[in-house]
C-alpha cells in the first residue's frame, strides 16, 4: 500500500501532483444533483477521479473549512487576490476518508452553501445524492432535470 | 517529503543561451481536464476536485488548489462545431471554480461534447 508522505506545509498542488503520480485514479459511481435556482435545470457534480483517490488515500486534502475561509476572503468587495493561500497548505490535512464521506465533504466543497446547508427544508429537497445509472438514461431533455418533487425530505435512502 | 530536489534559479544551454526557471514555475499549466459531458464522464485531469455539469453543452471544473485571482487564462476546445465561455456579466469564473464552457453542434445548438478540453494558466493561491 502506497504510504502518503508527511505533507503538512507542502503547497497543496504538489501533493496534487504526488497523488497523480503514485495513486490510481478512482471513478466513483456517486453523483450529487442540485438545484441553485428554481428558474434552472438541476446541475449535476461529478467527482474527479484523482481527487476522489486523494480522499480515499487520506493525508493530502486540507479541511472543507479551509475552502470556506478563502471564499470569505473572496466574496469581499475589496478582494484583489488571496493572502490567506498558505491554509491551504500549512493546515494539517484531513484523514482517510470512506467513499460516501468524500461525497459529503465534496458537497460542502462545491456546491453553493445555499443548497447543502438546508436542503431538505422545502417542500421537496434542492439536493441529492445517487448513482449515475439513476440518472435518466438519456441526455435528450438534459434542460429539463428537475429533482423529483415525490422525492421524501424524510425517509433516508438506504 | 522524500523526494529528490534540485534549487535552480536559472537553467543554462552550453550555447543557446540561459532560462530563469520561474518561466518554468509560472508558465505552467495549473490545472487541466478532459471531460466527456455525454457520458458524464471525467477522462483526465489535474487539480480538479470535481466537474458541474450544468445544462446540455455547459460545464465547469471545480478547483483542489484555488487560484490566487480570477485573472487566470484558459485555452479551451471541444469535440463539437465550436465552443464559447458563457457570456455571463460579471464572468462567473472565481479563484474557486473555473468559467463555463458551452459548446455547440453544427446547427448552432447547445450539445455535449464527447471531450471538453480545457487548460487554465495562472497563479496559485
Amino acid at each position: 500500500m502506497t504510504v502518503t508522505p508527511q505533507f503538512k506545509g507542502t503547497h497543496l498542488f504538489d501533493r496534487l501532483c504526488w497523488a497523480k503520480e503514485n495513486l490510481d485514479g478512482v471513478q466513483s459511481d456517486y453523483r450529487v444533483v442540485y438545484e441553485d435556482s428554481v428558474d434552472e435545470c438541476a446541475k449535476i457534480l461529478v467527482p474527479d477521479p484523482n481527487w476522489m483517490a486523494c480522499a480515499l488515500q487520506g493525508g493530502i486534502l486540507p479541511p472543507v473549512q479551509v475552502y470556506w475561509e478563502l471564499a470569505k476572503d473572496e466574496a469581499k468587495p475589496d478582494f484583489v487576490k488571496h493572502t490567506r493561500g498558505h491554509l491551504l497548505h500549512n493546515t494539517k490535512p484531513v484523514e482517510a476518508m470512506t467513499e460516501e464521506q468524500a461525497i459529503e465533504y465534496l458537497i460542502m466543497k462545491d456546491c453553493p452553501q445555499h443548497v447543502w446547508r438546508d436542503y431538505d427544508s422545502g417542500n421537496k429537497p434542492k439536493m441529492v445524492i445517487c448513482r449515475k445509472e439513476q440518472l435518466p438514461t438519456t441526455r435528450e431533455w438534459r434542460n429539463a432535470w428537475k429533482i423529483s418533487e415525490e422525492l421524501s425530505v424524510t425517509e433516508k435512502a438506504a | 517529503m522524500a523526494l529528490g530536489k534540485i534549487k535552480a534559479d536559472t537553467l543554462e544551454h552550453s550555447t543557446a543561451g540561459s532560462l530563469d526557471t520561474q518561466y518554468v514555475v509560472k508558465g505552467s499549466a495549473k490545472c487541466w481536464y478532459s471531460y466527456n459531458q455525454d457520458d458524464d464522464v471525467v477522462n483526465g485531469s489535474l487539480n480538479a476536485s470535481s466537474i458541474t455539469d450544468e445544462a446540455t453543452g455547459h460545464n465547469f471544473a471545480n478547483f483542489a488548489s484555488n487560484f490566487s485571482n480570477a485573472g487566470y487564462s484558459s485555452p479551451m476546445k471541444t469535440t463539437e462545431y465550436r465552443e464559447r465561455f458563457e457570456a455571463n456579466t460579471p464572468v462567473d469564473k472565481s479563484t474557486s471554480r473555473g468559467i463555463t464552457c458551452e459548446a455547440f453542434n453544427s446547427s448552432g445548438s447547445l450539445t455535449d461534447p464527447q471531450a471538453c478540453d480545457m487548460i487554465i494558466m495562472g497563479d496559485l493561491a
